[in-house]
């Protein structure tokens, strides 16, 4: 099995992986569908208390999100995980994996339905286990800030929806080792033959000078450029679409592209052709690692000033789903309808689980 | 029976007793210990002491007027069947059956198998009835030749088993004679313990004890026969389970029956096929990298077994884990975004069709 044969094997290229065009018009009809499932909740909600005398009066149309809105919303979010997972001090693969988790779970559902903070605890937590860094629930829930204690039930309530809009695929694959393994190469290379062409290398665009840059020693810069594209994956590489429209190979490449463009040409240089259609795979590689440098480089939400998403945050308080707020009786309710015994809604839900199970074993 | 075997001890067929030789012109009446011979050459038949006469010197013509075939002395042997035609036709369906030995399990079906039986038997006709038979000969010559190794194979087989068929009827009338066996000499003990029994009786009465204690003792002893009765066909049942051991050659099992196919099994592998190549790079014995200078040498994380080989590895794995990889193109056929779609879209659908369902309602 090849590397390419193991990456087409996994579920981040089977389920995961899509074009940016697929993504938007997925996003597009996920509001869109949110949207119209809010305005006829909250219009029940209306209908409920007129029957029970609570007439408010006033009957104004639902404002509901837009795909932008609801991409700064989750992007903002994102950036908090990555910051509770730094208060925590998890490693870098638990905190990446709860990004993805939030980014692959919006995908398909919309801040609207659920909003995305009791989600990124559970993302968060769901992280802990999935890459293998034991965390206590109560631990957890004890030193999350906020003004009120968060209980473990605010944690794991919402854990089996988040799973099923996961997929049930817990696997992220990270590009974090691998451009260990690109920079362990490298160093090789700076050690061997090709050393010497290394060191005759142009500057990085950022370096001062040709004269400072020749002077330098080759695995000085390569360490240089190591800690700058880790930067890069760690931080911006998460908050874009990144993981969704391309490989990890790709992606670490891209970010030692961003940090040392002339260092990364120079490393696929050295590699050996790809196999693959097209004329030249090579300026193909190089032309797409290039792409995806690019848009390492403009990171979604994560440069919105959080005024912007203060203000997203209020908006989507008016149109929220009524139906899906409490995410912890929705939780008791579908534990309920699984073994049969359950109300309306658990019953339609046990039903739908069901028959949808074929298509998860299946 | 006694009629057969009156005269002399050779077992005749009625009617036996007016036969001639066509050769000699002696008659059984004369010689009562006459025996006629045929040729299957021929099959003319003549006497015994008329074979010794003429083909003794070597191969010789058929004495027969007409039949001009040379004989072998050797070939002569006993006709088995009355009629000489069927006599003729037992002979060539062995000859041909030795050919055309092939088995039902070689066949795909059993269609299959009746077209290749009804084939053997036109081929067969031909023989018999003298339709075209020195190209059904050739044909026959050139099966054989081609397919000798099957030819020989099949006849082992079928050696095999009638061997074990005749291991296994052995062992069963052993098995009977054993059982047969085992009832009688029960039968004996109970008779000689009754025997017993009432000879005490007797003896008891003689000395004149009470009848009532008699009765008792009587009884008793009952008792105890019927309860060595039962422990005798309770350890009868073990009897028969003991006999198949006896079978258990190695010839008897049923598997080696069908194991006609000769293929040779291919050596086992583990991982189904799965090999470990790599094609953008290969693995370095030694990485250089500043992090991993500690693991190397330090006890603590050496002395649990943990190598950088291994981490190494990983690493330039997943260093090149889909480099050839293009989503873009690879995912853009994909037809309306399987991945995402059924977790909540789909929920989103139902639950919302449910939600009108339930409005109309």
């Amino acid at each position: 099995m090849t590397e390419d044969a193991a990456y087409r094997a996994s579920t981040q290229y089977k389920l995961w992986s899509f074009t940016p065009a697929q993504l938007s018009t997925f996003r597009a009809s996920t509001n869109a569908l949110a949207a119209s499932r809010v305005r006829a909740a909250i219009k029940r909600a209306r209908e409920a208390q007129k029957l029970d005398g609570e007439d408010e009066g006033e009957e104004k149309e639902v404002d509901c999100l837009t795909v932008s809105e609801e991409e700064i919303l989750v992007g903002y979010y994102c950036g908090k995980t990555m910051e509770l997972a730094d208060l925590f001090e998890f490693p870098t693969n638990v905190k990446a994996t709860a990004v993805q988790y939030l980014k692959r779970f919006y995908l398909s559902n919309s801040p609207m339905t659920y909003h995305p903070k009791p989600l990124m605890l559970t993302s968060l937590f769901l992280a802990t286990k999935t890459e293998n860094h034991y965390t206590r629930l109560t631990a957890f829930a004890s030193r999350i800030p906020g003004k009120k204690p968060t209980t473990p039930e605010d944690v794991i309530a919402p854990e089996f929806l988040l799973t099923q809009g996961l997929r049930f695929t817990f696997e992220v694959r990270h590009p974090f080792r691998g451009l260990e393994g690109g920079i362990m190469s490298l160093l090789g290379l700076a050690g061997g033959e090709p050393g010497a062409k290394l060191r005759a290398l142009d500057p990085a665009d950022g370096a001062a000078t040709a004269a400072t840059a020749a002077a330098q020693d080759a695995g000085e810069r390569i360490r240089a450029a190591h800690a700058k594209a880790k930067h890069l994956l760690k931080t911006s590489a998460q908050l874009t679409d990144a993981y969704f429209v391309t490989t990890p190979a790709h992606l670490w490449l891209a970010a030692l592209y961003a940090a040392d463009a002339p260092l990364c040409r120079f490393f696929l240089a050295t590699l050996p052709p790809l196999a693959g259609p097209g004329e030249d795979p090579g300026a193909r590689l190089l032309a797409h690692v290039a792409e995806v440098a690019g848009l390492l480089g403009s990171p979604l939400g994560y440069t919105t000033d959080v005024a912007e998403a203060r203000r997203v945050d209020r908006k989507v308080y008016f149109c929220r789903n009524p139906e899906k707020v409490d995410l912890k009786a929705l939780n008791r309710r579908q534990r309920v309808g699984g073994r049969g015994s359950g109300g309306e809604e658990g019953g339609e839900k046990g039903e739908d689980v069901r028959t949808r199970d074929g298509e998860v074993f299946g | 029976m006694s009629k057969a075997t009156a005269r002399g001890g050779v077992p005749r067929r009625p009617g036996d007793e007016d036969d001639i030789c066509p050769v000699c012109k002696s008659s059984r009446y004369l010689n009562p210990n006459m025996r006629f011979l045929v040729n299957p050459e021929c099959y003319h038949k003549m006497c015994e002491s008329c074979v010794d006469r003429i083909f003794s010197q070597g191969p010789a013509p058929c004495p027969v007027a007409g039949c001009n075939r040379t004989l072998r002395k050797q070939r002569f042997r006993k006709q088995t069947f009355e009629d000489i035609q069927v006599e003729r036709e037992v002979d060539i369906r062995k000859r041909v059956a030795k050919v055309f030995n092939r088995r039902q399990d070689e066949f795909e079906t059993l269609d299959d198998y009746n077209d290749y039986l009804e084939e053997v038997e036109t081929l067969t006709f031909n023989l018999l009835n003298g339709v075209d038979v020195s190209a059904t000969e050739s044909k026959l010559t050139e099966y054989a030749t081609q397919n000798a190794s099957i030819i020989s194979r099949n006849a082992t087989l079928e050696h095999q088993e009638s061997a074990n068929l005749e291991a296994r009827q052995a062992a069963e009338r052993e098995e009977a004679r054993l059982r047969r066996e085992a009832a009688r000499k029960e039968e004996e003990d109970e008779k000689k313990a009754r025997e017993e029994g009432r000879k005490e009786v007797l003896e008891q009465l003689v000395h004149g004890n009470k009848p009532a204690a008699d009765v008792v003792k009587e009884s008793k002893r009952v008792e105890l026969l019927k309860r060595r009765r039962a422990q005798q066909s309770r350890a009868l049942p073990a009897l028969p389970s003991g006999t198949p051991s006896a079978n258990s050659n190695p010839f008897t099992f049923k598997g080696l029956k069908s194991t006609a196919a000769p293929t040779p099994e291919k050596p086992y592998d583990p991982f189904g096929g799965l090999t470990d190549e790599r094609s953008y790079y290969t693995l370095q014995d030694y990485y250089e990298h500043p992090w991993l200078d500690r693991a190397r040498t330090d006890t603590h994380i050496t002395a649990g077994g943990y190598t950088v080989t291994e981490y190494c590895a990983r690493a330039m794995f997943e260093a090149f884990s889909g480099l050839g990889v293009f989503v873009g193109e690879e995912v853009a056929g994909r037809g309306d975004l399987p991945g995402g779609n059924g977790a909540g879209d789909a929920v989103a659908a139902a639950e919302a069709a449910a939600r009108a369902e339930k409005g109309v309602s």
